[in-house]
């Protein structure tokens, strides 16, 4: 047995060879930096000075900080209201541009899909111009149709509202063009016969379209959701790196990118990432275990 | 009845297709409210009531951005980060997924769920550490540092090792028998036979180092060593001189246009192959 062990590991050494020059740079960059954050999480350390074991100390701070508080809600709401936002205008989208009497299909995908090749922070950058309050194209668009302007990057109630529009904008048609490639998947002939049997627009698409591509939709939806919390260059180009006004627009990784790299409170700012790895992981779980129980 | 049917139909034709006319120019109006202010002095773009048509076309603008602040020096880092960061890192990724597709040896499924398993993590959890670690290797305001820390992408090594598995066994093994090294089994048989994954591999990393904003912002302290996001991001806090609180859009605009135009270019050149990449790329993960 332990031979035949040996002869496998043997005849495949190149396996390892291979293997080897990314394992190394896993090793330093991914797998030690996961230990060395725990331990920094159970110590005071501002990166310079001596460092000292506080135990839990810092995971208790953490969830009583009004600020950190502040941001997880902020995120809770990027998530609640930006996610399904999102992965709506995407399938709704992906259903009518996969509809074959719709005219002009490509060059519809192009414009819709062309916002991702941009640069996350250009497209911060150019919407902190668009949303201007008393320069912007956006509030000039709606007065023009009459509608009073709306203070889009200062004011607490829609900063949030901005950072999901400028999201959605650069995402919504990439998230189409996945959605599509599961459409193009399901054979017409499906659609055919429920049209026979008197089927309308909306019940071909509730009934053959969405159980189809759910494995997709789930993908979608999970890949979205921990895009929420990992939210960090769109809100701090446009809103500011606090996330103006009075932290409305702050994420958890605003957050913890300002404690550390400010304040250089090393151990509670990792106290902080491990907080927020645990909610990943909730929403992950809960995700999957719904997902299962379908 | 019928006439009704077919109207309604007709109806239900036209407004679907004014909406996404109108949907379609809510997606272009902020590309060209970027273009005209990249060419507009900057009072103009301060200007009550906002025009939607430019008045006085400059490229005063794009001189500025280029010849009087580092705009040039940062995209040349990007530049440099991004080919090295996607040539190193599609050659670990590809090399191990081969390994891991390839060579059936002990351990290989714990190594890869291992790997895989790291995706969960926050990314941000590694940005502490990771700092630390670059500041020990000296490694801060380099390339290096730019680089070498994102390189082994569990994204890419996940995709090389899916598309490596497509490589028919027998075309190694005939070239085995011909007396093929291992290391040109991978690199001139397997390789060339997966390029279309490859290409898909290339484009998430491209995306992945071209928009690492938080890790440059933490690397690059020193305006020689910005990158374009880190760039941009610097720009866009700092006023003209004797113009506190303005905004400096017109530089900014100047440099997003720069900056835009070589990549939608490419994109338009190549918008079919482009999408069926992407759609590849998602559906093998």
């Amino acid at each position: 047995m332990a031979e035949l062990f040996w002869k496998r590991v043997k005849k495949n050494r190149y396996g390892y060879l291979f293997l080897l020059p990314f394992l190394g740079f896993f090793f330093v960059f991914h797998i030690f930096p996961v230990g060395y954050s725990l331990f920094l999480s159970l110590h005071r350390w501002n990166g310079f000075s001596a460092m000292r074991y506080v135990g839990a100390a810092h995971f208790l701070k953490v969830i009583q900080t009004a600020r950190f508080l502040n941001a997880l809600k902020n995120v809770l709401y990027l998530w609640g209201v930006g996610t399904p936002l999102l992965v709506a205008s995407a399938l709704i989208g992906a259903a009518v541009l996969n509809s074959p009497t719709i005219r002009g299909r490509s060059f519809f995908r192009g414009v819709f899909f062309f916002p991702y090749v941009l640069m996350v922070v250009l497209v911060a950058a150019i919407f902190s111009l668009v949303l201007d309050t008393n320069y912007g194209l956006m509030n000039s668009l709606l007065n023009k149709i009459g509608i009073e302007s709306i203070r889009w990057l200062d004011s607490t109630a829609w900063s949030k509202i901005s950072v999901i529009i400028v999201t959605t904008w650069r995402w919504a048609g990439y998230w189409m063009i996945i959605f599509l490639a599961g459409l193009q998947g399901i054979s017409p002939a499906l659609y055919e016969a429920a049209r026979i049997d008197g089927a309308g627009s909306l019940k071909l698409f509730w009934h053959i379209t969405l159980p189809l591509i759910r494995p997709i939709l789930f993908f979608v939806i999970l890949m979205n959701s921990i895009g929420a919390f990992k939210a960090f260059a769109t809100p701090y180009v446009l809103t500011g790196r606090t996330g103006e006004p009075i932290h409305s627009s702050e994420t958890l990784v605003m957050y913890i990118y300002n404690v550390s790299f400010e304040y250089y409170t090393l151990g509670y700012a990792s106290a902080a990432c491990w907080i927020v790895f645990l909610m990943i992981l909730g929403v992950s779980l809960i995700q999957l275990k719904y997902r299962r129980s379908r | 009845m019928i006439v009704s049917f077919r109207l309604r139909k007709v109806l239900a034709h036209i407004s679907v297709h004014f909406f996404l006319v109108l949907i379609a120019l809510l997606f272009l109006l902020p590309l060209y409210w970027m273009i005209i202010s990249a060419f507009r002095p900057l009072p103009e773009i301060y200007t009550l009531p906002v025009k939607w048509l430019p008045r006085n076309l400059t490229l005063e603008n794009l001189r500025e951005v280029i010849l009087e602040t580092s705009f040039l020096r940062s995209y040349f880092n990007s530049l440099v980060v991004v080919a090295a960061y996607v040539g190193l890192s599609l050659f670990l990724c590809s090399l191990a997924g081969y390994s891991l597709a390839k060579y059936d040896f002990p351990g290989r499924e714990t190594i890869f769920l291992l790997c895989l398993s790291t995706i969960m993590l926050p990314p941000v959890l590694h940005i502490i550490p990771n700092f630390l670690i670059i500041r020990k290797f000296g490694w801060i305001n380099t390339y290096y540092g730019l680089i070498f820390p994102g390189v082994a992408n569990v994204v890419g090594l996940f995709l090389a090792r899916q598309f490596m598995y497509s490589v028919p066994d027998e075309l190694l093994d005939a070239a085995r028998l011909d007396g093929c090294s291992e290391f040109s089994l991978f690199y001139k048989i397997a390789l060339p036979v997966i390029k279309p994954g490859i290409v898909v591999t290339a484009i998430i990393l491209f995306g992945a180092v071209w928009n690492a904003f938080l890790w440059q912002l933490i690397v690059a302290t020193s305006e020689r060593m910005y990158t374009l996001p880190v760039f941009i991001a610097a720009l866009r806090e700092k006023p003209p001189p004797g113009m506190a609180e303005i905004v400096p859009y017109n530089l900014l605009m100047a440099a997003s246009l720069c900056v835009t135009l070589p990549l939608l270019t490419i994109f338009i050149a190549l918008q079919k192959r482009f999408m069926q990449s992407v759609q590849l790329g998602a559906l093998k993960g």
